[in-house]
């Protein structure tokens, strides 16, 4: 049982990776597009990562839905990406470990599988682990707080605003939040409630659990958190108007300078999406209904494209196959618990019979053999031998590659037309000035240490980077030690 | 001395502590329930942390102050005069007197901010 849930989430992990793929290109494409529109697409790869099911269809551009063939014993094992170098080069290693015409133990093969499920396991439950802790650490924190508002906490044991809480969901603000700020952040987190993101999160962490062992996943969460922070401020921005960005900025800004030295927070996350942010905040314009209507069509043919999976390939079509590799495998039969001993001396007689290299009578031993198999029926995908499954792939992977091409040109042109593809990372479009640089942050800390030249700033000019507020605290707090020291 | 610092909810906490001491423990985890909405275990282990600064002490079951409030609160000015300035105030008051001086209504507004700030 261990081993075909492992099989069954393996597969779907990597079949997923294709429509990772689409979405990460798809993004930096809809970059202009509003960010709700790129949380929907990973709402797609949330999908594609945990229903086992899923529509076949035409359309579909993933090449292969079945990476690792489930089926409980394998005489000879193989995989089938539907990536012909990756299949080759692959099935060549497992092919160099098994020997034909020898009764492969077909436990060799699943004793590996049993080694690889119990890590994944063992995985899952350290990340549960690791996420129960720090829930833990985090409600101590939290105790230590005070009620502001409706929902909202102050607390002196944090650094950055955040949500907790599942059912009854709070919000903290560190104590010595900049009072200005307060409307701000209280408003991004408010949307953050309204758009259930604290819940999508939770979900998401728990589907990266069960596949924390594929990267792609992991980059998915990652870029999903980012999106949506991005998404909540560009709805506060929407619903407060354009006089909100610049203090809604500083407030960003705010709560990325660390306050206490100490704080084991990483700074360097912070700094470095801040950024981000920030300049996706100043350049917020309101969408045109032109812009989302192409956004949702890619939403939708993205979709259609990658969450379907390629139509499984008919058990009733015996073919030679052109590729060596694969084709001198031994069938596989599909496992059934009853017909234990049945199944062994039927894999020894396709074994004979491949072993004397006449393809096409192993052909019709091993569709027979399947057929007698009461399995085979009812799972797709496992009646295939290998040499009709790549063939069948090849045949598939032709179509794909003109539909595919077909698809791509029109929607290029449409993109081309329409948007301005800037790639990630190397430069951007700076559309409005008023952008807060590094250099902010840098004037801020030699503020706090005195090393900037204050003998020359007067009151109106420090009125212009601080909140008086704060100007005024300083002066009360100075003048009042001054005067208890002249007491002496 | 030099790592007494609380945070703005800690201060609120042992400014219960400082108009009612000397308090019992368990009186002063019931006020913390009434005051703060904190539960027990909370206000202990708030009561240590601030124990452990130097700030309070918990002898048998009744706490009471280290240092006064005052004490309290001119440390911490002294300390952010030293650390912003370099122990300083003539620089201080030099970054903002030098080329403007203070309006009439700035001089006003400070006066009142002060005699808020001394009747908490």
């Amino acid at each position: 049982m261990k081993n075909n849930i492992f099989f069954e989430i393996f597969n779907m992990s990597m079949v997923a990776c294709w429509l990772i793929f689409a979405v990460i290109v798809l993004r930096i494409i809809l970059k202009r597009a509003p960010k709700w529109i790129t949380c929907a697409l990973w709402g797609l790869v949330g999908l594609k990562l945990t229903v086992p099911f899923s529509f076949e269809s035409v359309l579909s551009l993933i090449p292969s839905a079945e990476i690792i063939n489930t089926d409980a014993y394998v005489a000879r094992p193989y995989i089938q990406t539907g990536v012909e170098i990756v299949d080759n080069s692959v099935n060549d290693y497992l092919g160099g470990h098994y020997f034909e015409g020898v009764t492969v133990p077909a436990n060799n093969f699943d004793n590996m599988m049993n080694v690889f499920s119990v890590i994944w396991l063992i995985g899952i439950i350290a990340l549960l682990i690791y996420t129960a802790v720090s829930y833990f650490l985090t409600y101590k924190k939290v105790r230590e707080s005070i009620l502001l508002k409706d929902n909202v906490m102050l607390c002196d044991r944090i650094s950055t605003p955040f949500i907790f809480g599942i059912l009854k969901p709070h919000i903290y603000l560190p104590s010595d939040l900049n009072k200005a700020d307060y409307d701000y952040v209280i408003a991004h987190e408010k949307a953050h409630l309204s758009r259930l993101d604290h819940i999508i999160k939770l979900v998401s962490f728990l589907i990266l659990t069960v596949h924390w062992f594929n990267p792609l996943v992991w980059v998915s969460y990652i870029l999903l958190c980012r999106d949506i922070e991005i998404a909540c401020d560009q709805k506060v921005i929407k619903a407060l108007g354009e006089e909100s960005k610049k203090p809604y900025s500083e407030a960003l800004v705010n709560c990325s300078v660390p306050k206490r030295s100490l704080a084991a927070c990483p700074v360097m996350f912070g700094e470095v999406s801040v950024k981000g942010r920030i300049k996706s905040v100043l350049n917020y314009k309101k969408p045109s209904f032109w812009l989302i209507l192409a956004a949702v069509i890619a939403v939708i043919i993205c979709a259609v494209c990658f969450l379907t999976n390629p139509p499984s390939p008919s058990p009733a079509s015996p073919f030679p196959s052109s590729n060596n590799s694969s084709s001198l495998a031994s069938s596989d039969i599909a496992g059934s618990s009853d017909a234990q001993s049945q199944d062994t001396t039927e894999q020894s007689s396709s074994n004979i019979s491949t072993s004397s290299n006449n393809e096409t009578s192993s052909n019709v031993e091993t569709s027979s053999v399947t057929e007698t198999s009461s399995e085979s029926s009812s799972r797709k995908n496992t009646a295939p031998t290998v040499d009709r499954t790549s063939s069948v792939s090849s045949k598939l992977s032709s179509q794909h590659i003109s539909s595919e091409e077909k698809e791509k040109t029109e929607f290029d042109k449409y993109v081309e037309a329409n948007f301005e593809l800037v790639p990630e990372g190397v430069t951007f479009r700076r559309i409005d000035t008023t952008i807060y640089e590094d250099s902010t942050l840098e004037e801020m800390r030699n503020f706090f240490s005195g090393k900037n030249g204050l003998k020359n700033i007067t009151l109106s000019q420090l009125q212009e980077k601080y909140p008086i507020e704060y100007i005024k605290k300083m002066m009360i707090t100075t003048i009042l030690f001054m005067l208890e020291k002249t007491k002496y | 001395m030099k790592e007494m610092q609380m945070g703005a909810i800690e201060s609120r906490f042992a400014d219960i502590i400082w108009q009612n001491e000397p308090i019992s423990s368990s009186e002063l985890s019931k006020r913390g329930e009434e005051l703060l909405g904190w539960k027990k275990t909370t206000c202990y282990t708030v009561l240590k942390r601030l124990c452990d600064k130097g700030i309070f002490q918990n002898q048998g079951g009744t706490v009471s102050s280290l240092i006064s409030k005052e004490e309290f609160y001119s440390m911490q000015s002294q300390k952010f005069v030293n650390e912003t300035f370099g122990g300083s105030l003539p620089a201080f008051f030099a970054a903002f007197t030098s080329e403007k001086s203070l309006s009439a209504k700035e001089i006003d507004e400070l006066k009142k901010m002060i005699e808020n700030y001394k009747g908490e």
